[in-house]
């Protein structure tokens, strides 16, 4: 028999950790699915085991942060750390542990699987040597790592000032911030001017970060264009125009950034509706006042379900599990509303504060500026930008004949880093809005798995191997 | 009201099927526009499996067996041309294949097809039924469980997707007319033309070709002819890049030219349902490491399934349904893709069915049809 439980959630961030936790209350028994070795997410990487895990070094909200999660996934929630998901099939869900496939069956599936970098595909961003902030920052988190050697911020963003900051506070002090965008803060901070005093304390946290970086004397050279890295076997320097002038620095170490995006690869694998959203530049999957998107039964909660962050991620998961609960009749409708009010006032706070933050942060360089020719889009398969062109000429008018053509979106990632950028570059070439061109198709499994493996997975029926 | 161009030809279907005739129309000289579906299409021809295969086929319709061979023939021909007219390099090899049997029933079963299929032949058929030892002389990597082969010379393997990009660069090179997003909705036969309605505004044509695989059911439809194909899944997984590791190309497991393996495969009669499947998943993994323990550690990066267009007796159908509307449909795009740039599309050309292309009319399945093979 197949283990049955009322719930699966994959993916253990704040989205997630409080979906269960909610679960629970209710009375209701879930599984907690992540694919790291421990709970945490992104945002509260280390949170359990981590170099910072009970440290101020990263600051306030990192530390109250990794304690909440602590709290919540130690009061008895069933966390499968190390479990990666492999396939769904209908109410079937199979994931990898230590290398054996096991499975659940049940009625509510949960995505939270947060939020992915967005590929910033910039002449010579393919070198050792680049990476991304998000990437670097959870190095630190994790391991303790700091960049050495001269090192640049390049791109934008709440999350390049926040990084900045911290390494400012460990002593590894960038050489230079690369800003891209036009910005305006004042008059994008007058049109926002509510949501900004009913966040103040962001507000003052924000302020804090550019204080830091002035204090420590770092340059930053704003509105950059025409960004290169040079170097021929990993980074030697970065190139630039600001303010009508040419820079060249020489660095060891470019991290990039601009901004975050949801990682779509599973709601768009079980072939639920996307739409896009252009205030974040990125598609998100399709959900209702609960969560639910067009696959009855299955949620989109946190990053995943579009970008509001850490602080809106457990409302959305508390809602989630309030129609949960509903559903499964342990929840009047009544009961269920009245509790669900409170989680979405707190939400609509929330997203008041993030389309400040998409209007501060546009993504300038990954999503306006044509991407050069010879620029690398899919990593995977080392697919050009001038390569998706011609497979528009030869007739391709949306990822899955670019894809067919080019082998762009074929690789190990299958698209996660590329979609974007291949979406954007047929939308450019044809006039079509990127709504009408849409996405990859990713298959099972969604992570590269050996043969072994899935010779070895346990009978249809069976929840594993050895029961078979 | 768009306006509705004229031609002479329209193709409707974009796959390799269609877009083959397309190019040989063409290479004729004919006024041709390619009416294709948009990017979410259901397309057999970006998820096969790339074979260029002869042995066994016209197992259940004599004809079929010279069809595919002459296939095999014209095969370096269409891609030298390619090559030279496009620059895409379609990575044809035809260095002789095997179809692997696990058991010895299933070997005892495929020498029995085979011999029907030698025996039904005109010409000579080439083929051998290998035992496991000598199989794993020809290919050194089958696993010890593998009961036997039959091996064919005549096989071999091309690159799919570059054969589907060349074929589309070819077309458009040659002056045809591609229309994306086009899909054909309806058809009105008027006097002596055609008047189809798309996706896109409306075309007409003095002659159509219905290429759109298992959409060619609604446009016969259309028609008042009712056309005997129904879908038939098969599941394929792909691995990570790997060196080039065999002499010949198997049936079930095969190397493309970038280095990734593809493995399959399955019949599921499951109608329109595209997803891939945790029990299948399972069995053509099992199987595969049966066949070829070396891959146990080898990485699957993705599976997909498709859908067969398949026809009662699994051969193709190639008919004139209508005066001037004529009828195109296989599950071997890829096997027969150089009889159909040549041969198929010169029929449409001129109208005049070549001798080794009239078994495949629509007539044969029909219940008191003469000339039905036994």
């Amino acid at each position: 028999m197949i283990e049955t439980v009322d719930a699966v959630i994959i993916g253990a961030g704040p989205a997630g950790a409080a979906a269960a936790a909610s679960l629970r209350e209710l009375g209701i028994a879930s599984v907690l699915l992540d694919e790291r070795p421990e709970a945490g997410g992104n945002i509260y990487r280390g949170a359990l085991g981590g170099a910072f895990a009970r440290s101020m070094s990263l600051g306030k909200d990192y530390a109250s942060g990794a304690a909440w999660l602590r709290e919540a996934i130690s009061s008895g929630l069933d966390v499968r750390p190390s479990s990666a998901v492999s396939r769904i099939d209908a109410d079937v869900v199979s994931y990898d542990s230590g290398g054996t496939i096991r499975r659940l069956r049940t009625r509510h599936l949960v995505l939270a699987t947060g939020a992915i970098e967005r590929a910033m595909p910039l002449p010579g961003w393919t070198l050792p040597g680049v990476m991304g902030v998000g990437a670097a920052q959870l190095l630190m988190k994790q391991s303790g790592l700091v960049p050495d050697g001269r090192y640049v911020l390049c791109g934008n963003g709440p999350l390049l000032l926040l990084l900045a900051k911290q390494l400012i506070d460990l002593g590894a002090l960038p050489a230079a911030i690369v800003e891209t965008g036009r910005r305006t803060p004042i008059r994008t901070a007058f049109s926002h001017g509510p949501a900004l005093l009913e966040h103040r304390a962001s507000v003052a946290k924000g302020l804090g970060f550019l204080a830091a970086i002035r204090q420590a004397g770092i340059p930053v050279y704003r509105d950059a264009r025409s960004i290169r890295v040079e170097g021929d076997a990993r980074v030697r320097a970065i190139r630039f125009t600001s303010a009508g002038q040419a820079h060249e620095l020489a660095v060891d170490l470019v991290l990039c950034h601009e901004g975050i995006v949801p990682n779509i690869q599973l709601s768009l694998t079980l072939g639920c509706a996307h739409d896009w959203d252009d205030a974040q530049a990125s598609f998100r999957p399709r959900v209702d006042a609960w969560g639910e998107t067009s696959r009855p039964g299955t949620f989109a909660i946190g990053d995943c379900a579009g970008i509001l962050g850490a602080a809106a991620a457990p409302h959305s998961g508390r809602l989630a599990a309030l129609a949960i609960a509903s559903a499964l009749d342990r929840l009047r409708p009544a009961q269920r509303d009245q509790l669900a009010s409170l989680e979405r006032r707190h939400l609509l706070s929330e997203r008041r504060f993030r389309h400040f933050l998409d209007d501060a942060y546009r993504p300038a360089l990954s999503a306006q500026s044509p991407i050069a020719d010879e620029v690398v889009v899919c990593r995977c398969e080392r697919i050009a930008a001038n390569e998706v062109r011609a497979a528009v000429r030869d007739g391709a008018r949306g990822p899955a004949q670019a894809k067919v053509f080019t082998r762009c979106g074929m690789g190990p990632c299958q698209g996660r880093v590329c979609g974007p950028a291949v979406t954007r570059i047929i939308a450019e070439e044809t006039g079509q809005s990127r709504e009408e061109i849409g996405n990859y198709h990713p298959r099972f499994p969604l992570k590269p798995m050996v043969l072994a493996e899935l010779a070895t997975a346990p009978d249809e029926e069976a929840d594993h191997a050895d029961a078979a | 009201m768009p306006m509705q161009p004229e031609c002479d030809v329209a193709v409707i279907g974009g796959g390799l099927v269609g877009v083959a005739i397309a190019c040989g129309l063409r290479l004729a000289g004919v006024n041709t526009v390619l009416l294709d579906e948009g990017d979410a299409a259901i397309r057999a021809s970006r998820g096969n499996f790339g074979l260029v295969w002869v042995q066994g086929k016209g197992d259940l319709l004599a004809p079929y067996t010279p069809w595919a061979r002459e296939a095999g023939r014209v095969w370096p021909e269409l891609a030298r041309w390619l090559k030279e007219f496009t620059g895409l390099d379609v990575g044809l090899e035809q260095p002789g294949g095997v179809f692997l049997c696990m058991t010895e029933d299933d070997l005892a079963a495929r020498a029995a097809q085979m011999a029907r299929v030698a025996e039904q032949s005109a010409e000579p058929y080439e083929y051998e039924m290998v035992d496991s030892r000598r199989l794993r002389e020809l290919v050194p990597q089958v696993g010890p469980k593998v009961a036997g082969a039959s091996y064919s010379a005549y096989d071999g393997q091309a690159n799919p997707i570059r054969l589907f990009r060349a074929l589309h660069r070819a077309f458009v090179q040659l002056g045809g007319r591609y229309a994306p997003n086009a899909g054909v909705t309806a058809i009105e036969r008027r006097s002596s033309a055609y008047r189809l309605k798309t996706a896109d505004g409306e075309w007409t044509a003095n002659r159509i070709v219905l290429a759109s695989g298992l959409g060619n059911v609604g446009l016969g439809e259309q028609l008042g002819i009712s056309i005997p194909v129904k879908p038939m899944r098969g599941q394929i997984m792909v691995t990570e890049r790997l060196p080039q590791l065999f002499p010949l190309v198997m049936e079930q497991i095969r190397q493309t030219d970038d280095g990734t393996l593809l493995i399959g495969t399955s019949w599921e009669d499951v109608g329109f349902d595209l997803s891939t499947s945790y029990g299948t998943t399972r069995r053509i993994a099992r199987n595969a490491l049966d066949f070829v323990p070396m891959l146990r550690s080898v990485s699957v990066v993705r599976s997909w399934a498709a859908l067969r267009i398949l026809t009662p007796d699994a051969s193709p159908i190639y008919d004139e349904i209508a005066p001037g509307a004529f009828l195109v449909t296989c599950h071997s795009g890829v096997s027969l893709a150089g009889n159909h740039v040549f041969a198929t599309a010169r029929w449409i050309a001129d109208g005049r069915i070549p001798q080794n292309m009239r078994a495949f009319s629509r007539a044969r399945f029909e219940p008191n049809h003469q000339e039905r093979v036994a």
